[in-house]
């Protein structure tokens, strides 16, 4: 009998973390797919579906927020889709009402610099010459380490926002680079 | 703000746990704030008992904290920010110099050979006040001029000289200092000098036309009484540039 408890008292145990911990990754309850770079302004804070169990403010400040973003890539025969989406349930903001332009805009900076990597990726793919699907990967793991990089050192030089000037400098940056990689918008690219 | 490892988190609030202490004070912050200057003083006059050392720049346990608390980028970051507007950094800047007036508080004490205990920690949060000082003054009659209808009207002016004049007066106080020299060490009296050289040479040149005869005159009068070497050179170097400014005035 007490075996048996045992057993269901650890089954439950198990399910409750599972649960728990897969909630906190992704917001399964309030789930929202995968926003694609090109809808970018649609998005607000209502988006922000992610839960946050332990981090209750950020250096004291408890209105702040984060942002789950990747590149995503897969083959289709002769052709290669390289896209950055925003995960809404990945991504957490202390109020979703929150009426903060500065947070929401520093936030969408991070979407447009992981963008600006899937076009930097995209851009090296299709200078070389007759890739492996192990050259693309390596390229494309490459950038993805660049651009963590990149995105730390945004945070850590605006201070999430904090520093105006800064924050600034670097959405003037980032559009510009953006604008620059401008041919590598569309996400398909074909390789030769 | 980014994530991407859930395995990120779960150290850090393993870190949140296992370093409560660490945590008492927000020294892994790049930036302090207002905020966090009112709860680390108030940290600092309230819970440490009477018969306790203070956070101290020798302690290598609070020499962070020290450092954090008298670092003048914490407030420059807000009161350099062009894209952030006068009102509000001038808001700002209110709010640092009350906290200022705090700190310059805790540090004051004096042992019974009437030497001062944290000579170091006291003259560097008054450096911290100076450069302040310097900034909030300037913003303050900034704002000012920025609401005015007629920044140039003679009830403006006034206002703003009557700022110029509590700023230099308060800065002044600092001078003050030197006839308490005894109550510093020779590495006291340096730190002093330091000051004087970064903040009043800062101060007269930020103002060349302000009357700083007053200064000149107690300038003058410390000149022939301090008997520290470091501090006579910086008041002599002082007394030449107001001296300088003056003359050029007068061409």
């Amino acid at each position: 009998m007490r075996k048996k408890i045992f057993i269901y008292s650890s089954a439950a145990l198990f399910i409750v973390l599972a649960v728990f911990f897969t909630l906190r990754k992704v917001n399964f309850l309030d789930y929202q797919a995968p926003v694609p770079y090109e809808r970018i302004n649609e998005i607000t804070f209502e988006n922000f579906r992610g839960l946050e169990f332990f981090q209750k403010s950020l250096y004291g400040n408890e209105a702040f927020a984060y942002i789950f973003t990747s590149i995503d890539y897969e083959y289709n025969n002769d052709s290669l889709k390289i896209e950055a989406f925003f995960h809404p349930s990945r991504s957490y903001v202390y109020n979703k009402k929150a009426y903060s332009k500065d947070l929401l805009k520093h936030e969408m900076y991070h979407f447009k610099i992981t963008e600006l990597h899937a076009r930097m990726a995209k851009k090296e793919i299709l200078e070389m010459q007759q890739p492996t699907k192990e050259d693309i990967e390596t390229s494309v793991e490459k950038i993805k380490e660049e651009e963590e990089l990149f995105q730390r050192k945004y945070d850590d030089e605006t201070f999430h926002s904090y520093v105006l000037g800064k924050q600034k400098k670097y959405e003037i940056l980032i559009d510009s680079l953006l604008l620059l990689h401008k041919a590598y918008t569309k996400p398909n690219i074909y390789i030769k | 703000m980014r994530k991407n490892i859930l395995i990120t988190l779960t150290i850090a609030a393993g870190l949140f746990i296992g370093c409560k202490e660490e945590q008492k004070y927000p020294t892994d912050k790049k930036y302090w704030d207002t905020k966090d200057y009112s709860e680390v003083i108030s940290e600092i006059k309230y819970n440490t008992k009477q018969d306790e050392k203070l956070p101290t720049f020798d302690n290598p346990e609070t020499k962070l904290l020290l450092e954090k608390l008298t670092d003048e980028e914490n407030f420059n970051v807000v009161l350099n920010d062009d894209q952030l507007g006068i009102k509000h950094r001038s808001e700002v800047a209110q709010s640092f110099f009350d906290e200022w007036r705090r700190m310059s508080e805790i540090y004051t004490m004096t042992d019974r050979t009437d030497k001062y205990v944290y000579e170091k920690e006291l003259i560097e949060i008054w450096n911290f006040g100076l450069e302040l000082q310097l900034k909030y003054f300037q913003l303050g009659n900034e704002a000012i001029t920025e609401r005015a209808d007629d920044p140039n009207s003679d009830q403006i002016k006034a206002l703003t000289d009557s700022n110029i004049n509590t700023m230099v007066s308060n800065m002044t106080h600092f001078l003050d200092e030197i006839n308490k020299e005894n109550s510093f060490t020779t590495e006291g009296h340096l730190l002093i000098a330091k000051a004087i050289d970064k903040n009043f040479t800062h101060l007269v040149s930020t103002y060349p036309d302000y009357n700083f005869s007053a200064l000149l005159t107690k300038t003058k009068l410390l000149l022939n009484k301090t008997q520290s070497d470091p501090i006579r050179e910086s008041l002599k170097k002082l007394e030449a540039q107001i001296e300088s400014t003056v003359a050029n005035n007068q061409l």
